[in-house]
Parts: structure tokens; C-alpha cells; sequence
């Protein structure tokens, strides 16, 4: 009984574990690194969680749970609330609804796919900025934050990779 | 295939179309959601900024948690260097002591002779200002703002407004404040604009925030004699920055116009003060 308790605690931290993940990451994102003008080109972490897990587990990572992030991100920002929920359920909803096609792809072309669609992301969260902001454009910076978000994907990619397989050995997400 | 796997797999099949209207009625919702938040933000910014002082106040203490090790570091780095010049520095802060002994003599003799002019003039003084010490602990906004967020055990006197600025210079104001978090709008956001005063020509201005290190000095006189190297000042026009306060020193002045490199360096930045403007009282008798 103790062990099948366990397990269903085992198996609440498995379910939770992507969301508390985005929130670290989001955290991560907006700490203190003493270095030069890094924090304009912090990558865009929360976006490529969003990304790896629509496509490897999208039950993990609820949409209700994006958009809670989304909104955790603006009021940590003081960006305009509700825009980068809005950027990136439409990210999640993009990749979700291929990810049968995307599942059987190689790992070059998910990383293709990324750079598109956070391109995309980038264009919705620079029109929204524009819009609300009068600041949103693409920036040297911005674009900057873009093409190190790209690069550092492969890197996420494995880090996400080995703990979505070591925390769902076995599960379906 | 016996008939209760059967009825189960009816079960499923039924279910299916309803549970794919649901995901599509559940993210109509959660876009229409986002576009509301968005809308509200705009009719009800009050609103907005006690849930970021409610996120912040939750926030910022993982963050110091986070930002504590790369705060050990640097801590034992400055400990190094400053016992490596320890020797050399004890010996120049001795000749400075006996120099300050005797600027302290003529300071004390400057300061009574003040307070008697005063006391002839029927000179009212201004409040002291009262300064509240704040570590930095983030920085946020990404390209598009420039804000940092700082974290104290109280807040509590802390409000939205408040000039927030260090030894060095002017950092910006207090954004949005919680009990035990802040966020600062940094004087390089493009919503900053702080009104200036140049050190040696006198000449009144603006600086603007564009998002990059530089600060642009606006309305300037087209026959401005303003010169690299001089300082920039608060000038305390308008009611929210006192006068005074370095914010730069000018780096260029060209066509493009006069840029400005802010005088805090936002790398060493690790702790910063809060003043807590005094009260304004008005002399009814002065009212027309």
C-alpha cells in the first residue's frame, strides 16, 4: 500500500514536474548575472519549454498552465499583462496540432521548426509591444535574443530530453 | 473482442469528438482570456500593479535565493582585492585623515556661519530626505525595458514613484512595489525621461531612455555649449526627482544629438537606496 502511495506521489511529481520546470526557468531568466548587458539577451527560455513539451508530452504542459506562466512572466517584466500568455498559446496551439508529424521528424528539423515559429513568436510579441508599448519592434537586441535562444536550443533540447525520458520511463504523458 | 471491451471502446469513441470540442473551447477561452487581461491592464493599471506587487513579493525572496551564490563570489573576490591593497591603501587613507582633520575644522566654522546667515534671513529648511538600502536581485524586461528588481526584508515604506539611486548616481524609480519586492524602472527604459541640468553650462533638458546603454539629452537650445566630460544633474523640475542627483557624463555631442553614459555601473550594481521624499506642507497663506 506505502508503495503504491508512493507511486501516485511519484507520479503527481511527474505530472507537475514541466510546469515547475517553465517557473524555474522563468526565474532563472530574470536573475541577478553580473555580466555586461546579459540581460537583454537572456534567452527565451519559457518559449522553448513551451516548444519541447507541446511537441514530447503537450498533457504535461497544459495550456491553462502556459497561460498562467504567460502572465507570471508580464507582472515579473512589467511588460503589458497577458501578451506573452497570448504568444505563447498560440506557440503551444502551432506546435501541439503537428506534433504527430513532428514526433517521427529528426532532430534537425525540429530544430528548424523552432527557429520558425519563434520567429513567429517574436513577430506577435514585437506586434503586441508595438501596439501596447509604442517600443515593440525588432531591436538589434531583440534579435540578438533571438539567435541565441536558437543556438542554445540543441542544448535545452538534450537537457529537456533526458529529463522528460528519465521522469516518464515507462508513462505516457 | 467480448462486449464490455466492446461498450469501452464505444465509450471512447463517443467521448472523442466532445473531448476535441472541449480543447478547442478551452483555448478560444484562454485566448479570449489574454486578450481581456491585455484590455483590463490598459482600463485598470491600479489593478495590475497590486497582483505584480503580489507576484514580486513572492519572487524576489527565490531570487536572492538563486542570486546567493554569485553574491558569495563576488564577495570573496572584493575580500581578495581589497586585502591585496590593504597596505597601499592604510597608508593614503592616514595622510587623508590628518588632511580631512583640518577641512573638518573649516567645514564646522562654515556651518555656524550658515546657520547664522540663516538665522538672519529667516531661512526655512527643507525636510531631510530619508534614504531605505535594497539589494538588487534581478533584472528584467528583456530587450524590449530596461528594469531591475530589488528585494528587502521591508518594504513596507516603499511606493510606486520613489526616486531609487546609489553612491554613484540616479538609477530610476520604483515601477511597482510589494511588502518584500520592488521592481525599478531604470533610467535607460524608453518610459524614462528625467529632467536634467548640466553641471557647467546650466542648460536645461530631458534625458530619455531608449532601451540601449546610452541616454539621449532632449530639448536642448540649438546653440547649446554643452561639452563632453561635463556632468549631467537632476535638476529637480517637476515632482518627482530631487535636484542634485549625477545621472551621467556627457560621451558624445553631434548631429545625432548628445548621448549620455549613465554614471551607475549597472554591473557592480548590488545594493541601492530608496529616497522617501518628505512631505510637502503648504502654507495656506501663501495660496491664492
Amino acid at each position: 500500500m506505502i508503495r503504491r502511495q508512493l507511486h501516485s506521489i511519484g507520479s503527481g511529481y511527474r505530472l507537475i514536474f514541466p510546469a515547475v520546470l517553465v517557473f524555474f526557468l522563468l526565474l532563472l531568466s530574470v536573475s541577478y548575472i553580473p555580466v555586461p548587458g546579459l540581460s537583454s539577451f537572456v534567452p527565451l527560455f519559457v518559449a522553448a519549454s513551451v516548444y519541447y513539451w507541446a511537441i514530447f508530452a503537450p498533457a504535461a504542459l497544459p495550456r491553462w498552465f502556459v497561460f498562467i506562466a504567460g502572465i507570471i512572466q508580464d507582472l515579473l517584466y512589467g511588460t503589458p499583462v497577458g501578451s506573452t500568455s497570448l504568444a505563447l498559446l498560440l506557440l503551444w496551439t502551432l506546435i501541439a496540432a503537428q506534433r504527430t508529424y513532428l514526433l517521427k521528424e529528426p532532430f534537425m528539423v525540429i530544430w528548424f521548426l523552432f527557429a520558425v515559429s519563434l520567429f513567429l513568436y517574436c513577430v506577435v510579441i514585437s506586434i503586441l509591444y508595438m501596439v501596447l508599448l509604442g517600443v515593440g519592434y525588432f531591436t538589434a537586441s531583440a534579435l540578438m535574443q533571438y539567435g541565441i535562444t536558437v543556438v542554445l536550443y540543441p542544448l535545452l533540447h538534450r537537457l529537456f530530453g533526458s529529463l522528460h525520458s528519465e521522469l516518464f520511463k515507462g508513462h505516457h504523458a | 473482442m467480448d462486449i464490455k471491451s466492446r461498450k469501452k471502446v464505444s465509450v471512447k469513441q463517443a467521448v472523442l469528438p466532445v473531448k476535441g470540442f472541449l480543447s478547442r473551447i478551452s483555448l478560444v477561452f484562454l485566448l479570449a482570456a489574454c486578450i481581456i487581461v491585455i484590455l483590463f491592464g490598459n482600463a485598470k493599471p491600479e489593478w495590475i500593479q497590486s497582483a505584480r506587487a503580489k507576484v514580486l513579493d513572492v519572487t524576489t525572496p527565490m531570487l536572492a535565493v538563486i542570486a546567493a551564490p554569485i553574491e558569495s563570489y563576488r564577495a570573496f573576490q572584493k575580500d581578495l582585492a581589497l586585502w591585496a591593497q590593504a597596505v597601499d591603501e592604510n597608508d593614503v587613507l592616514r595622510r587623508k585623515i590628518t588632511r580631512l582633520e583640518r577641512i573638518e575644522q573649516s567645514a564646522l566654522a562654515i556651518h555656524a556661519e550658515n546657520a547664522r546667515l540663516r538665522e538672519l534671513l529667516h531661512y526655512l529648511p527643507n525636510s531631510e530626505i530619508i534614504y531605505h538600502t535594497a539589494k538588487v536581485v534581478g533584472h528584467t524586461g528583456g530587450p524590449y525595458m530596461r528594469s531591475m528588481l530589488i528585494a528587502s526584508s521591508n518594504m513596507g515604506h516603499v511606493s510606486v514613484g520613489q526616486v531609487v539611486e546609489t553612491e554613484d548616481g540616479l538609477v530610476g524609480r520604483i515601477a511597482s512595489a510589494g511588502n518584500y519586492g520592488a521592481q525599478i524602472m531604470l533610467i535607460t527604459d524608453s518610459n524614462s525621461s528625467v529632467p536634467v541640468i548640466a553641471e557647467f553650462s546650466r542648460e536645461r533638458a530631458l534625458i530619455k531612455g531608449n532601451n540601449s546603454p546610452l541616454l539621449e539629452m532632449q530639448h536642448l537650445p540649438d546653440n547649446s555649449n554643452i561639452r563632453v566630460g561635463e556632468r549631467i544633474l537632476t535638476s529637480g523640475d517637476g515632482e518627482f526627482f530631487p535636484v542634485g542627483i549625477v545621472v551621467g557624463v556627457v560621451q558624445s555631442v553631434n548631429e545625432n544629438g548628445v548621448a549620455v553614459k549613465p554614471a551607475v555601473d549597472w554591473v557592480r550594481l548590488e545594493n541601492v537606496l530608496i529616497s522617501q521624499m518628505p512631505a510637502i506642507e503648504t502654507d495656506e497663506n501663501f495660496l491664492p
